[in-house]
């Protein structure tokens, strides 16, 4: 159970370069701009539809019946300025609830004139996701426009980035589920059922004069190829939870979800905008090393750094405390007052030195966090100090922040940074 | 089966069964000598094709095909979709097709029930 608990806790709240949130959100907000702007005729279309056809759903159903044509017509514009706020991070404190917001409310609407649009719910839950995070802390008018460093907590990038991954999960498993559990069950596995699928959205098509299902006219007597194609949705339908349990398995899983939606595209013609751009699988991989200048913390080695108060006993004496057990030589050590920690970690970062930093890979671990990686690192008994991950990271958090805030009074302070000697110099950086 | 939401789904789409024989629902239009051309979902409605192809089978289902022929004859009216045929009357129809048949090149139908029929009138003539 502890074990469960600390994984939870792990999982949910580790910290995320904020620039991987931040390029999400502009990957999320230039696709709804574009998905919104090209279709602001056709919105206005969907207003003047018949009342007849008016069949609410999600935020929509809240409604005696149908809105104003102007009004809703009015929202949509709003929707608009909102997301070109959302996009630029400006005033993000309140645009981004309020555009998450209002997307979704747009996209119920125009989802309740007799068909839903599932390929808009990703899109959605996204925004709304990034709307109510921290998402303009980096890449924004907002940190532009920053006087004081903000505070950023441990964790505060890491969960929307895993809940974005988990909705995207568990709507492909409900599907895959759908499946499996309707009347069909496991003939999709068959690879008749994908066919019956593909034979009715031609048939449509077609009578319906939306087109000429070429594809499956000329694949129709391969059934081996539907059955190839049936068996690996479902298996990436159904086995999306294990995405969520390591990072190259999401990989994988979301290139295979890639992948599945342009097979979509050239058989059936359908066209999933927000899959095909490959938007939907983003929060997967660290985008933050498409451009190495966004980096916030470019290691100079392949080790993990602690950065530490300089100037604070108690905190050299945790370096020495460190390097007397850390036998094999893996941690390395650098002031938060030097150059290397102004030029690899966030201004914020480096002006708050009432606690320790761990970067160690991608991750950037603060507060008991990063002591208890330090510990586990030291290996022997010094890993029984992980027993402390049960407790609640803010109760661990609060007791650390207590005893930062006294460093200096009960464990006295330099007048200067800490000098290593020449038997420690190898292991620092200035 | 509960009804479908958004953006909170169960997928229910990937549920239904698909038998041999399935019905759409279709527009069809006729000229002066009896010739018969399907109208593309366009004339029935504002929207995608599957939007529109839910709102005919809607307005079917509520006893309103006739409602919906109007629709149809007053775009058929205005259209210059259909140049080569010069529509006088449209139709609201259901057609049974057999899928194997279908894509074998069996296109036509096994059946067709007309729910509503009605003419085309165009200003000025």
């Amino acid at each position: 159970m502890r074990g469960l608990l600390r994984r939870l806790d792990t999982y949910w709240f580790t910290e995320i370069p904020a620039e991987r949130l931040a390029i999400l959100r502009i990957l999320v907000g230039a696709f709804a701009l574009q998905y919104l702007g090209s279709r602001f005729g056709m919105f206005g279309t969907v207003a003047h539809n018949l009342s007849d056809l008016f069949a609410p759903v999600g935020l929509a159903s809240l409604l005696p019946g149908p809105l104003p044509a102007v009004l809703f017509q009015f929202l949509v514009a709003l929707t608009l300025f909102l997301n070109v706020a959302f996009l630029l991070g400006w005033r993000f404190r309140y645009t981004g609830p309020a555009f998450g917001g209002l997307l979704l409310f747009v996209l119920c609407y125009r989802n309740s004139w007799s068909m839903i649009y599932h390929s808009d719910n990703g899109l959605v839950l996204h925004a709304l996701i990034l709307g109510l995070a921290r998402s303009a802390d980096a890449l924004s008018l907002d940190a532009l426009q920053r006087k004081a460093p903000v505070r950023i907590d441990a964790g505060a990038t890491g969960w929307p980035i895993r809940l974005i991954c988990t909705v995207t999960v568990i709507a492909y498993f409900l599907a895959g589920l759908a499946k499996v559990t309707g009347p069909l069950g496991w003939s999709w596995f068959a690879g008749e059922a994908l066919r019956g699928q593909l034979e009715i959205d031609g048939l449509r098509k077609e009578i319906l004069g939306g087109g000429v299902a070429s594809v499956v006219r000329s694949l129709y007597d391969q059934v081996w190829i539907f059955t190839a194609v049936g068996i690996g949705t479902l298996i990436l339908e159904l086995g999306a939870p294990l995405a969520l349990f390591h990072k190259w398995v999401g990989r994988f899983w979301a290139l295979g979800i890639w992948s599945m939606h342009w097979g979509i595209f050239f058989m059936m013609g359908i066209r999933f905008e927000y899959s095909l751009s490959g938007i939907i699988i983003a929060a997967f991989f660290p985008l933050e090393r498409l451009n190495p200048a966004l980096l916030p913390a470019q290691r100079l080695r392949n080790q993990p750094v602690v950065f530490f108060d300089g100037v604070c006993s108690l905190c050299n004496a945790t370096v020495d405390f460190i390097i007397a057990r850390d036998r094999e030589g893996r941690f390395t050590f650098a002031p938060l007052q030097g150059e290397y920690a102004a030029k690899v970690l966030r201004p914020e970062q480096v002006t708050d030195l009432s606690t320790v930093v761990l970067v160690e890979g991608n991750e950037i671990l603060t507060r008991s966090d990063a002591f208890l990686r330090i510990a586990s690192h030291l290996g022997g008994a010094w890993r029984l100090a992980e027993i402390l991950r049960i407790v609640p990271r803010p109760i661990r958090d609060a007791v650390y922040r207590v005893i930062a805030a006294n460093r200096y009074q009960w464990f006295g302070k330099k007048a200067s940074c800490r000098m290593p000697s020449a038997e420690e110099r190898a292991r620092f950086v200035a | 089966m509960p009804q479908d939401s958004f953006p909170l789904s169960y997928y229910p789409m990937f549920s239904f069964k698909r038998k041999g024989d399935t019905k759409i629902t279709y527009l069809v239009g006729f000229d002066s000598q009896g010739n018969r051309k399907k109208l593309p979902y366009q004339f029935a409605g504002q929207g995608g094709l599957n939007q529109v192809r839910k709102q005919i089978v809607k307005f079917v289902r509520k006893g309103q095909a006739e409602k919906l022929c109007k629709i149809v004859a007053s775009k058929a009216a205005l259209s210059t979709d259909t140049p080569d045929l010069e529509l006088v009357s449209v139709q609201i129809v259901t057609g049974t097709f057999n899928l194997t048949d279908y894509f074998k090149g069996q296109t036509e139908p096994g059946s067709e029930k007309v729910h509503s029929s009605c003419p085309v009138v165009r200003e000025g003539k």
